[in-house]
């Protein structure tokens, strides 16, 4: 009986997983026609032609950056450490229970966060109260766009600067992420 | 006497059923409605629905008949990642471009802006729509279905044979293709979940029967329909800039195949069963041909095949243990794991993904309580299924998340005579993870040629000539494909039913 229990127990840690997938790397160039030297333009991927791309930044913590950002402005290289006293961080998304977020508490004249349910994003624009927003963690809903909360310019992805001050809250502490043209 | 009468009654309805056995994505998502099997149906189903996920299971559910309502909602949002200030976008005024060497391009893509807000009428142009970017998503929605079940059993109970459907009510069945590259720019121009969406309408009918080879042993097969449709469409198009006037026929040929599925329960001790199943692949595949012939006497033929509600091979292993087996009282647990086949995958448009981001087999885990004390019964499962989807930082925007499952299910028991009247209820959750992707930007080269077919399709390609004289801004990547630069995904779905079965 021991036995057979050990058996069905193997069986369920197998459980929950998946196999197989992609084969060969998307960034491979395939050959059009040999003979012919091809000059590669997008300065931006930089690679030669028999070269693959590099590799991307890992998505799995990866987060959309906001919808039509705007313009950059120069940083005030700020700094990183966030305030003490905390409930939770809003940037780093520390300090709530799960299926809930940080947002700055836009009542407070001090530093300030609290928790909130996430919700759902379902359409481009974003709702946020009280109790919950849509927008992911560690982002902040302004004027109908999810904005990244940031204490420098690290916190931001792809050299964004850390220079828009949040609109919510008496406190200086927060700020937003903008977008850096290429 | 009085009970098989009532079999005999059962039966023949089960019979006329049978003509219409369809198994579905629909079935998989709402388990073992009209029981206590919740998430692992394929191993503890105590209802009708056994007839689809594991007819061995068929021969310790008792004669009756099952019905039901569900309601289901589904929630997956789908957020895209901002285009930034524009150096991807398609310009106007492409319909004349060309490579350098004069050939067409593949494919002629919308300007980006006329596809955000659309064009006015002018005195030489016609209005465009607007098409904005995920402003026609489909992750919403709600459906309220009817469920039936019937089971009998025959021959001092080694034969079984029940039948389950779920009919949906409103629109009966629903199948909606769209594209998952730079081609949907010119419909929705946004992603849709790929597992849901219409498969949550999809024609949901299982029938199977089950032979008692012994008081342990049972064995059980079903089979759905496999349904293909093939549709030619001679078409005369007398003006090409009036297409209100074309003339059309249709000429429709349905033909159903098989679609079988099985399983096995043994109990090797009083306390302990083991299960497994098999599911065969299914589909509903639609050929459309449609035959042009012109004004000017030129014919020209264009073929397109659609596919839905496919489902992988499936293989299910199952087992429970009875902890407590008293006369009035039962607690057991229950684990069980589904593998499928999803790297065979065919999407709507008959296309499968390309083998740099191929999809992976995947197993789903499941494990959960049953418990039932005296008139009172219920389970509680929790599943886990992985997205059998790799992440999308290709041309290709398959949209799917990995997912927790919570379902409970109460039912009570009142005797009525003869027989036994059942009241259940059954709630499920499904928590769709956040997921997201940045795409891999491909490289662009000056002949225009795409040497990364796998990779975001540059639309605007670098060789482009208007007339004799290089299109400006050709340079780089332009596309519309809404998938780009990335997209994140999560949501939720969740179902609540009640049902009323009457057994023997």
């Amino acid at each position: 009986m021991t036995r057979h229990l050990s058996i069905a127990t193997l069986v369920l840690l197998g459980a929950g997983c998946r196999f197989g997938g992609p084969e060969g790397s998307p960034t491979e160039l395939i050959e059009i026609d040999a003979g012919v030297p091809v000059e590669e333009r997008d300065a931006a991927s930089g690679t030669e032609e028999d070269d693959p791309l590099p590799d991307p930044p890992d998505p799995v913590d990866a987060q959309p950056e906001p919808v039509d950002a705007a313009l950059p402005v120069p940083s005030d290289a700020a700094s990183c450490t966030p305030p003490s006293g905390l409930e939770c961080d809003p940037v780093s998304g520390e300090g709530c229970l799960p299926l809930m977020q940080c947002l700055v508490d836009p009542a407070s004249s001090t530093p300030a966060a609290y928790c909130v349910f996430s919700g759902l994003l379902l359409d481009v624009s974003c709702v946020q109260d009280e109790l919950s927003t849509n927008c992911p963690p560690q982002y902040t809903c302004v004027q109908g766009e999810c904005r990244k909360y940031c204490y420098c310019d690290a916190d931001c992805d792809d050299g964004a600067a850390c220079a828009d001050p949040s609109a919510e809250g008496g406190s200086d502490a927060f700020k937003l992420c903008e977008r850096v043209l290429p | 006497m009085r009970r098989s009468w009532k079999a005999s009654v059962l039966c023949a309805a089960a019979s006329l059923s049978s003509s219409s056995a369809h198994a579905s994505p629909l079935l998989e998502l709402m388990g073992d409605f009209g029981g206590t099997g919740g998430q692992q149906a394929r191993n503890t189903a105590s209802g009708a629905s056994a007839a689809y996920f594991n007819p061995a299971l068929l021969s310790d559910v008792p004669t009756g008949l099952t019905l039901g309502v569900v309601v289901l909602g589904s929630r997956i949002g789908v957020a895209l990642q901002g285009r930034g200030e524009g150096e991807y976008d398609v310009p106007e005024g492409l319909e004349n471009a060309a490579h350098a060497d004069g050939t067409r391009f593949d494919n002629y893509p919308i300007a980006t802006e006329t596809l955000q807000h659309g064009r006015e009428e002018t005195p030489s142009r016609s209005a465009t729509a607007a098409r904005p970017r995920q402003a026609a998503g489909t992750g919403k929605q709600n459906a309220t279905y009817v469920a039936i079940g019937v089971v009998a059993h025959f021959f001092e109970q080694r034969l079984s044979i029940g039948f389950c459907g779920l009919i949906p009510m409103g629109d009966f069945t629903q199948l909606r293709s769209f594209y998952v590259d730079e081609r949907e720019q010119y419909t929705s121009n946004s992603l849709h979940p790929e597992l849901y969406g219409d498969r949550l309408y999809a024609i949901s009918f299982g029938f199977g029967m089950a032979y008692r080879f012994t008081k342990r042993f049972s064995l059980g097969l079903g089979s759905g329909i496999t349904i293909h449709a093939g549709s030619a469409s001679p078409a005369y198009v007398a003006d090409a800039g009036k297409l209100d006037g074309l003339v059309l026929n249709v000429d429709v040929k349905v033909k159903a195949g098989l679609a079988p599925y099985g399983g096995f329960a043994y109990r090797p001790f009083d306390r302990w069963q083991i299960t497994g199943s098999f599911h065969a692949p299914q589909e509903v595949a639609v050929d459309n041909e449609i035959k042009f012939l012109l004004g000017t006497g030129v014919e020209q033929t264009s073929s397109l095949k659609l596919l839905f509600d496919w489902m992988p091979w499936q293989v299910g292993l199952g087992t429970s243990l009875d902890l407590i087996r008293r006369k009035h009282s039962l607690l057991s647990v229950a684990g069980s794991a589904l593998y499928a086949r999803w790297s065979q995958y065919v999407d709507r448009h008959g296309e499968q993904p390309v083998p740099e981001f191929a999809w992976y087999d995947t197993v789903t885990g499941a494990v959960g309580v049953r418990g039932a004390h005296r008139a009172w019964s219920t389970g509680v499962d929790f599943q886990y299924k992985p997205t059998p989807v790799p992440l999308q930082q290709g041309r290709s925007n398959y949209v799917d998340n990995d997912r927790f499952g919570l379902s409970a299910s109460l039912e009570y028991t009142i005797p009525f005579r003869d027989t036994k009247l059942k009241l259940g209820t059954q709630l499920q959750g499904f928590w769709l993870l956040n997921r997201f992707v940045r795409k891999l930007t491909p490289p662009t080269f000056a002949d225009g040629a795409n040497r990364t077919p796998a990779l975001v399709s540059d639309e605007f390609p670098d060789d482009a000539r208007i007339g004799t004289r290089a299109a400006e801004g050709a340079e780089g990547l332009q596309t519309n494909n809404p998938g780009w630069p990335g997209f994140s995904s999560k949501g939720w779905l969740a179902n609540l039913g009640f049902y009323l079965a009457l057994t023997l």
